[in-house]
């Protein structure tokens, strides 16, 4: 059985439990979100090479040389002493803009002290000067003078609830990655391109399109934004925008409930996704981008494999919702 | 084709495994009776893992045991499954096989590696 030591905390773990599980049973206070991976907020540190490899998937190659590894996916063999995570390549960041775009998403534009060289497409995770860490989706392009977030309102979220209400310009947070693949492949410009996002899933890909279409990208754009009701297509006008001042962008538009007026699908979006595909005689050169709720993400990619498309052309960043009870919050809320 | 080579080899190696491997895994997946165990696993692991399997059961590179078999699949084995299921899978693989090209005599070969871990896979070891 294995000992965690971390600051004063000695924590003998339980067969098959991780560290961030140990140690929070222990009561050390290390900040978490998602427990499965994806938000990257429980990151910490170790001797270099002493963690399993599992613990350090997703995390940047200079980040797992160092040692930092991923505390929830961490089912250490031996003793293993841990450390809050240096985190080198974390950049503060001042608040610029806090602007809503819906009545429940707000639009954060922030400027890093020093550029965060991303893609457009990828994720990081904020943390605020208290130390709460949840991850986003950047929807901004590399060349913009900003870093944009766009923070949906969780019920019970602490950063969702701090970004809509008390955030202001002059704020400082601080910010870390980029990660995640979900980015446009400008080496097949060809390629018939499926964007789909789900609530705010849609950020990361108003990014990528916008990539895309500056790239001059010869294959079709298909942007399909999806929502529980028209109220959630909170990009629905840019899109148009986009899709009319473009030829080769189409935007579809679904929601479960409400729609069926005009342009607006009332259709599950992978039932949308799956026929739109098929439509486009299913591809097999295509890439799909997939963004949204784990469940639905899942629905998406098993729909577009079975009608063809390869594993390895489906992009999906889930975002996944943090299952702490006392703090629920969408962490990787884009 | 000679017979030193595995039949891994034979066939393409891992190239073919990519190919195979997606093939495969869509035929489980359209399939009502084996689609509910794999509800909700992540399908990229699951195609690694399935990449491993047919790679083992052609004879190519691996380290599977039969232990591996045994804790991968406890899972499916609580949720119900059966030989009835074991069958099924050996089935998609012939036709995964079959679709691409190998000869029947090498199929038969690769079913009787499949049919080899079937007690392992369904816990009776």
């Amino acid at each position: 059985m294995a000992t965690v030591r971390y600051g004063d905390h000695r924590v003998p773990l339980a067969p098959g439990e991780t560290v961030l599980d140990g140690l929070l049973r222990a009561g050390a206070d290390v900040a978490h979100a998602c427990r499965s991976g994806a938000c990257k907020a429980c990151a910490l540190q170790a001797a270099p090479g002493s963690v399993p490899e599992a613990a350090q998937q997703g995390l940047r190659a200079s980040e797992r040389r160092r040692g930092v590894f991923l505390a929830c996916q961490c089912r250490p063999q031996a003793d293993l002493e841990v450390h809050a995570a240096d985190h080198a390549d974390e950049v503060g960041a001042e608040v610029i803009e806090v602007a809503p775009l819906s009545a429940t998403v707000t639009r954060l534009r922030l400027r890093p002290d020093s550029p965060l060289s991303h893609r457009a497409g990828q994720y990081v995770a904020m943390r605020r000067a208290d130390g709460l860490t949840r991850s986003y989706s950047i929807a901004s392009l590399p060349q913009e003078p900003w870093v944009e977030l766009h923070v949906g309102l969780v019920p019970g979220g602490q950063m969702s609830r701090w970004v809509v209400q008390q955030a202001r310009p002059g704020d400082r947070v601080s910010l870390r990655g980029p990660y995640g693949d979900c980015v446009y492949v400008p080496e097949e410009p060809q390629a018939p391109l499926l964007l789909v996002g789900v609530g705010t899933g849609v950020a990361p890909l108003w990014g990528v399109a916008r990539e895309a279409v500056a790239a001059e990208h010869r294959g079709p754009i298909v942007v399909i934004e999806a929502a529980a009701t028209p109220a959630g297509l909170y990009l629905h006008e840019p899109w148009r925008a986009l899709a009319r001042a473009h030829e080769r962008v189409e935007l579809l538009s679904c929601v479960l409930a409400g729609g069926d007026r005009g342009e607006l699908r009332e259709a599950p979006v992978d039932a949308v996704a799956g026929e739109r595909f098929r439509e486009l005689g299913a591809p097999k050169d295509a890439f799909a981008l997939l963004c949204g709720d784990p469940p639905i993400v899942h629905r998406l990619r098993r729909g577009l494999f079975l009608a063809g498309l390869s594993s390895r052309r489906i992009f999906a960043d889930a975002f996944v919702m943090g299952p702490p009870p006392a703090s629920r919050e969408a962490s990787m809320a884009v | 084709m000679s017979d030193d080579k595995s039949i891994y080899e034979q066939i393409g190696g891992e190239a073919a495994m990519n190919v195979a491997v997606e093939d495969f895994y869509r035929r489980v997946l359209s399939d009502e009776e084996l689609a509910p165990f794999f509800d909700d696993i992540d399908m990229d692991r699951q195609i690694d893992k399935q990449k491993a399997f047919l790679t083992m059961v052609t004879g190519g590179p691996n380290q599977y045991t039969g232990r591996d078999m045994k804790s991968a699949h406890a899972v499916v084995v609580a949720k119900g499954a059966t030989d009835r299921h074991v069958d099924l899978v050996i089935k998609h693989l012939a036709e995964t096989l079959a679709s691409l090209d190998v000869p029947a005599n090498l199929i038969e070969q690769i079913g009787a590696v499949a049919e080899s871990v079937r007690d392992d896979v369904l816990g009776r070891k």
